[in-house]
């Protein structure tokens, strides 16, 4: 069985979509044989490449950030060239998606998710399930499986479980286990931490620039 | 673990609500019109316009966000990359109206007109407020906009539909006012629902 897995945040390695793809790694073990690859938002040999890999796959699990309620736009060159070379090739590796935001609820990925199944759809490709994950950096802030991260670890666990039999279900939710309020005041404070570091005051960061 | 679908409901008729919705107040006037009318139609498509539209052709495409949060930590309001794009942030705090007129891509906007919104959410601040019972971003301005997205080329209804909550979803975290979205055949109709 063979899986590409695609990480397609602009942050590369060091964003949550990377960390979460690793950790599915993890999970999934030597149940399959796993290539990590990045997207580049432009044209590339690389996203040529991917598309080429995945059009050969059994398996295709995508993770990116949440950016204005849909797929970033750094990812729509690469699932263009993968769309065109999986018709091509006339196969049908399933898809399976993690989508992480950083608002507390899962659910407001539900739009990005409902897009790549439109892409599958409209490019051959099957179904498989996503993994929608709210919360953010709170994601990292245990071990999956444990603390704020036990339910996200529950649905990893089973998309991992999924990937390796070729399943297929309906969306999970999972956010932390955590409260939102605090979660709320936390990144109310990791903000005005940032803009110390960055020299600005956190008065400074609600700046209007457009003068009004 | 909450299993099950994810999808979201369009809190109430997105088209009766543009017609009674609010917006403007604070210093705002006018349409910001953020189009992808196809590679090579920016000049045509722009024609016709009056002076209280702002016009801006997200072709060819501006460069993609980077995901670096320095339009909410370094340079608040503004992306920090400096191309055509750094002041959209800024247009759009004066505008009493976004219109977006953008290809249906899969349910969504077209790369083009997605990248620009993306490098734009210096609009909004890092911190968050409760809607609904859900987290959004707080406003950066004061006052509102109104949002309205005109889509064109082939559609399925599946996609017309997932447009349509897309459009509610921005809206709302943009603290819009009111929203629409409007599906045309081509850009040149869609551009006959402007002028």
């Amino acid at each position: 069985m063979k899986v590409v897995m695609l990480c397609g945040s602009p942050r590369g390695a060091k964003g949550n979509s990377a960390y979460l793809l690793d950790g599915l790694g993890r999970l999934l073990g030597d149940r399959v044989s796993c290539e990590t690859v990045r997207v580049t938002p432009g044209p590339s040999a690389a996203n040529e490449d991917t598309a080429a890999k995945v059009a050969g796959c059994d398996a295709l699990v995508m993770a990116f950030p949440l950016y204005v309620d849909g797929v970033p736009a750094g990812l729509h060159e690469a699932l263009a060239r993968i769309g065109e070379r999986v018709r091509e090739a006339g196969t049908s590796p399933r898809v399976y998606a993690v989508v992480n935001c950083g608002f507390f609820e899962a659910r407001q990925n539900g739009l990005a998710i409902e897009m790549i199944w439109s892409w599958c759809e409209a490019n051959g490709l099957a179904r498989g399930r996503a993994v929608a994950v709210g919360g953010g950096e709170m994601c990292r802030a245990a071990p999956l499986g444990h603390g704020p991260a036990k339910d996200l670890g529950r649905a990893l666990a089973q998309l991992a479980d999924d990937v390796a039999a070729g399943g297929e279900g309906d969306a999970l939710c999972a956010q932390p286990n955590f409260p939102r309020i605090l979660y709320r005041l936390g990144a109310r404070f990791l903000w005005r931490k940032q803009a110390k570091a960055n020299g600005l005051s956190p008065r400074a960061l609600k700046r209007r620039p457009a003068n009004l | 673990m909450v299993m099950g679908g994810v999808s979201r409901e369009v809190s109430a008729d997105s088209e009766r609500a543009f017609r009674t919705g609010r917006s403007g107040g604070a210093g705002r006037s006018g349409r910001l019109v953020i189009f992808d009318a196809g590679e090579g139609e920016k000049e045509a498509f722009a024609e016709g316009f009056g002076p209280c539209d702002v016009l801006f052709s997200a072709t060819p495409l501006v460069r993609t966000c980077t995901g670096c949060f320095g339009c909410w930590t370094r340079t608040p309001g503004a992306c920090v990359l400096r191309d055509r794009c750094f002041e959209v942030p800024s247009l759009m705090a004066r505008a009493e109206e976004l219109v977006l007129v953008s290809p249906v891509a899969h349910g969504g906007y077209s790369r083009n007109v997605k990248a620009v919104l993306e490098r734009s959410i210096g609009y909004l601040l890092p911190f968050f407020r409760m809607a609904d019972g859900e987290m959004h971003h707080a406003l950066r301005y004061p006052g509102a906009l109104r949002l309205v997205a005109h889509f064109y080329g082939p559609c399925s209804a599946a996609d017309e539909d997932l447009a349509r909550r897309l459009v509610a979803a921005n809206a709302e975290n943009l603290g819009a006012s009111a929203c629409a979205a409007f599906f045309h055949e081509d850009a040149r109709e869609a551009k006959e629902a402007l002028v």
